[in-house]
């Protein structure tokens, strides 16, 4: 992280702090806390909804539409079902994920109970709330 | 909505992911008419604000051309540079060769 900030500013590392800072105080990214290290922690990672917040700025889709598109595709049984729609529309994980999740954080999607943790899917499933129907249409 | 080939919509909305940085920018680009200055610094980031405002430019280019003459401490807009760090740091999240299965729980490195 600091390599990629060297030129930036006439301090990579200050640099790397104000902008973990700043962007951890967004709700973007969560630090992995390292008490060995210098900077208290060793990586950031991304937050719940990082990838659904930027995917929109860095990939050749937007989270947003293809949340409507789970609607729609969810609305006849008003169930969304993540491998379903997977096999559905061929987007892979990586893309269906930051879809559910965009659709979670705007109401379109309810989940009544924690999940189990699955290893492909962020939410494998989830009632399609009456939002969600309307913004199916 | 590609930060790289977007319009000025893109650009508004990747500098609102980064508000503290990116507001300051946003703000000068919708006042800057009424503020323009004459240094060749400020008249140049003008320039590329002004062809911010007519969708003529992006905010990677934005953020590079700035870059390019040199924001030290004397710059009219220290957001921007903030704002050019942060978007380095999101786009290795969000594209890192980690992240292109499952989208979650990856990291990047302090060192």
């Amino acid at each position: 992280m600091i390599a990629l900030l060297e030129g930036a500013a006439a301090s990579p590392v200050d640099e790397m702090r104000a902008v973990v800072h700043e962007l951890e105080r967004l709700r973007l990214i969560v630090l992995q806390k390292d008490a060995c290290s210098p900077e208290g922690f060793a990586a950031i990672g991304p937050d719940q909804e990082f990838f659904a917040r930027t995917d929109a700025i860095f990939q050749p889709w937007d989270p947003q539409a293809d949340g409507q598109e789970l609607c729609r595709l969810s609305r006849a049984t008003r169930n969304f079902d993540a491998a379903e729609c997977d096999k559905e529309l061929g987007w892979g994980p990586r893309r269906l994920n930051s879809a559910a999740v965009e659709a979670h954080s705007r109401g379109w999607f309810r989940v009544p109970y924690e999940m189990a943790h699955n290893p492909t899917y962020v939410l494998p499933w989830a009632f399609l709330t009456p939002e969600g129907e309307f913004f199916a249409e | 909505m590609d930060w790289r080939s977007g319009s000025r919509e893109a650009a508004l909305t990747a500098l609102s992911l980064v508000p503290y940085a990116g507001g300051p920018i946003v703000r000068l680009i919708d006042n800057w008419a009424a503020d323009a200055r004459t240094s060749r610094v400020e008249s140049n980031i003008a320039a590329l604000l002004e062809r911010l405002r007519r969708n003529e430019e992006t905010l990677a280019s934005l953020i590079e051309v700035a870059m390019d003459i040199g924001l030290g401490e004397d710059c009219p807009l220290p957001g921007l540079r903030r704002a050019r760090s942060c978007m380095v740091i999101l786009k290795a999240l969000n594209t890192s060769r980690n992240s292109a299965d499952r989208g979650i729980r990856r990291s990047v490195e302090v060192r």
